[in-house]
C-alpha cells in the first residue's frame, strides 16, 4: 500500500511538471509529427507501399517519442539535487520506477492516440469498424513497453555525459520484441476482424514481454539509481 | 565523541573513498553518539560532501565499514535512510514545484511521525505545511515555483522539510551557505532545537562563528582523515 501512494505520488509529481514546463509536449508532439511527415515523403508515392508502412513508421515515431520524454523526465529531476533527495526518502526504489513509468506510459499513450489518426490520414491506411477497441489495446501494451524500457535505461544514463547518445544506443535493441509485437498487431488489426485473432495473438506476446521487463526493470532499478 | 547514551548515531570504521581516480576518504575512523551536534570543517574540496553523501547511502565506501544507529550503510541502506535526512547544499528541491508541493512529496513518501516529532501534530497534507513553512519565513511564498526562490529561499525550503520529517539524524551540508542573517539565525534556532529534541547533528561547515551552538564536538577533515579540531 505504501509502494503503491509513492508510486502515484511520483508519477503526479512527473505530471505537474510536465504541465508546467511542456518540455517534453512540445518536444516530442513536433518529432512524432515530423518522422511520420518525414517517412511519408521518403517512402514516395506508391499507395499500397504506403499504406503497409503505416504500423512500422507510426511506432518508430513512438519509440522516439517514448525516448525523449524518458530523458526529459529524468532531467528535470537532476536540477539542484532534487532526484537525490527523492532518493533519500524511505520510499522504495522500485515505487520510484512505476511512479516515473507510470507518468511516462499514460503520457506516451496520449501521444500514441494523437498519433494513430494522422498517420493513417498521411499515409492512406483505414481501421475498419470494429476494430478501433483492438488498436486502443495495442497502443496500450507497445506503449507500456517502451515507457517500460525508456524509464530504466533514462535512470541508467541520467548521469552520464553522452547521457543523449547512450540512452537510444542501449534501448533500442532491447524494445525489438516491443516493437515487432506492436508492429505485427497493428497491422493486423488494421486487415480487418478476420485477422483479429492474429492480431490478438501478438497482443499476447506484447503482453508477456511487458510483464517480464516490467518484473525485471522494476526488481533491479536501485542497481541504477543507488551507487 | 561517544559518551552520555550507549546507541552510536555515526560509526566510520577504516571508511575509504575514491573520487574521480583519487581517495578523498583515507581509512577514516569515527564514533557520534545519538543527540550530539558535531561540526565537520575542512577546506574546499576536502571530502566533506564526500563524507556527508556516504552517510546519507548516496555514495558507497570503498573500503571499511558504515553504520548510522546501527545500520550497515551498504548492506541495509533502506533502514538508515528511515532515520536521517540531509539538507544538501543547493537544498534538493523540485524547481518546477511549489514550496508545499515539495512538502506534500516528502511527506507521501516519507514514514509516519515519530514520536516528539514536530511532525505529530500537523495533517499529512494542506494546511498541516504551515508549521515547518512558517517556522523558516516561507509562508508568503509557499505556493510559488521553487525556480522563482533566491538560493537562501531554496536552502530555507531544506530546512522545511528536516522540520518536517524531523528526522533522527540531521545531515547538515554547508546549512549556512547563501542565507542571510535572519536565515542564519533561523538555521541557529533549529539546529539547536533539533538537539534539544536529542536528535543527532552532524553538520559540515565553513562557518567558524556559529561557536554558540556549542557543539559537542568540531572535526577537521584533512589529507582524507578526520583528526580532533575542538570541542
Amino acid at each position: 500500500m505504501n509502494d503503491l501512494i509513492a508510486a502515484l505520488t511520483v508519477a503526479r509529481k512527473d505530471f505537474l511538471q510536465e504541465l508546467r514546463s511542456r518540455a517534453t509536449t512540445v518536444a516530442t508532439l513536433f518529432f512524432s509529427a515530423i518522422t511520420l511527415v518525414m517517412m511519408a515523403f521518403g517512402l514516395g508515392r506508391e499507395p499500397e507501399l504506403m499504406r503497409s508502412a503505416a504500423p512500422g513508421v507510426l511506432w518508430v515515431a513512438l519509440a522516439f517519442a517514448g525516448v525523449i520524454a524518458a530523458a526529459q523526465s529524468f532531467q528535470a529531476d537532476l536540477e539542484e539535487g532534487a532526484f537525490e533527495q527523492l532518493l533519500l526518502l524511505p520510499a522504495s526504489r522500485a515505487a520510484i520506477y512505476l511512479g516515473k513509468l507510470a507518468a511516462s506510459w499514460l503520457y506516451l499513450f496520449a501521444l500514441g492516440v494523437l498519433m494513430v489518426p494522422i498517420a493513417l490520414g498521411l499515409y492512406g491506411a483505414t481501421a475498419p469498424a470494429g476494430t478501433w477497441w483492438l488498436l486502443g489495446l495495442v497502443l496500450l501494451l507497445g506503449t507500456l513497453g517502451l515507457a517500460i524500457i525508456a524509464t530504466f535505461y533514462a535512470g541508467l544514463t541520467a548521469n552520464l555525459q553522452a547521457r543523449e547518445a547512450l540512452l537510444p544506443v542501449l534501448m533500442f535493441p532491447v524494445i525489438v520484441p516491443i516493437m515487432l509485437g506492436a508492429v505485427r498487431a497493428t497491422e493486423a488489426a488494421l486487415m480487418g476482424s478476420a485477422d483479429a485473432p492474429l492480431a490478438l495473438s501478438w497482443v499476447q506476446l506484447l503482453g508477456g514481454f511487458d510483464l517480464v521487463y516490467l518484473v525485471v526493470c522494476a526488481s533491479i532499478f536501485h542497481f541504477v539509481v543507488d551507487d | 565523541m561517544s559518551g552520555g547514551t550507549d546507541e552510536l548515531a555515526i560509526e566510520l570504521r577504516e571508511v575509504t573513498r575514491r573520487m574521480g581516480g583519487e581517495y578523498v576518504l583515507r581509512g577514516v575512523n569515527l564514533e557520534v553518539a545519538a543527540g550530539r551536534l558535531v561540526v565537520l570543517r575542512g577546506s574546499n574540496g576536502t571530502g566533506k560532501t564526500t563524507l556527508l553523501r556516504l552517510l546519507a547511502t548516496r555514495l558507497r565506501p570503498a573500503g571499511g565499514q558504515a553504520f548510522v544507529f546501527g545500520h550497515d550503510l551498504t548492506r541495509d541502506g533502506a533502514a538508515a535512510r528511515a532515520r536521517l535526512g540531509l539538507l544538501s547544499v543547493m537544498g534538493g528541491s523540485f524547481p518546477l514545484l511549489t514550496g508545499r508541493e515539495n512538502l506534500e512529496l516528502a511527506a507521501a513518501l516519507a514514514p509516519g511521525p515519530r514520536e516528539g516529532a514536530p511532525r505529530s501534530d500537523m495533517a499529512a497534507g494542506g494546511a498541516g505545511f504551515e508549521g515547518p513553512l512558517a517556522g523558516v519565513g516561507l509562508e508568503q511564498a509557499a505556493d510559488k515555483l521553487v525556480r522563482t526562490y533566491s538560493s537562501g529561499m531554496k536552502k530555507r525550503l531544506g530546512l522545511a522539510r528536516l522540520l518536517l520529517l524531523d528526522p533522527d539524524l540531521w545531515l547538515l551540508d554547508e546549512p549556512y551557505a547563501a542565507l542571510d542573517d535572519l536565515g542564519k539565525r533561523l538555521m541557529d534556532e533549529c539546529v539547536t532545537a533539533a538537539k534539544a529534541r536529542g536528535r543527532t547533528v552532524f553538520m559540515a561547515s565553513h562557518e567558524s562563528d556559529r561557536d554558540h551552538l556549542g557543539p559537542d564536538a568540531v572535526i577537521e577533515l584533512r589529507g582524507g582523515t578526520l583528526r580532533m579540531f575542538g570541542a
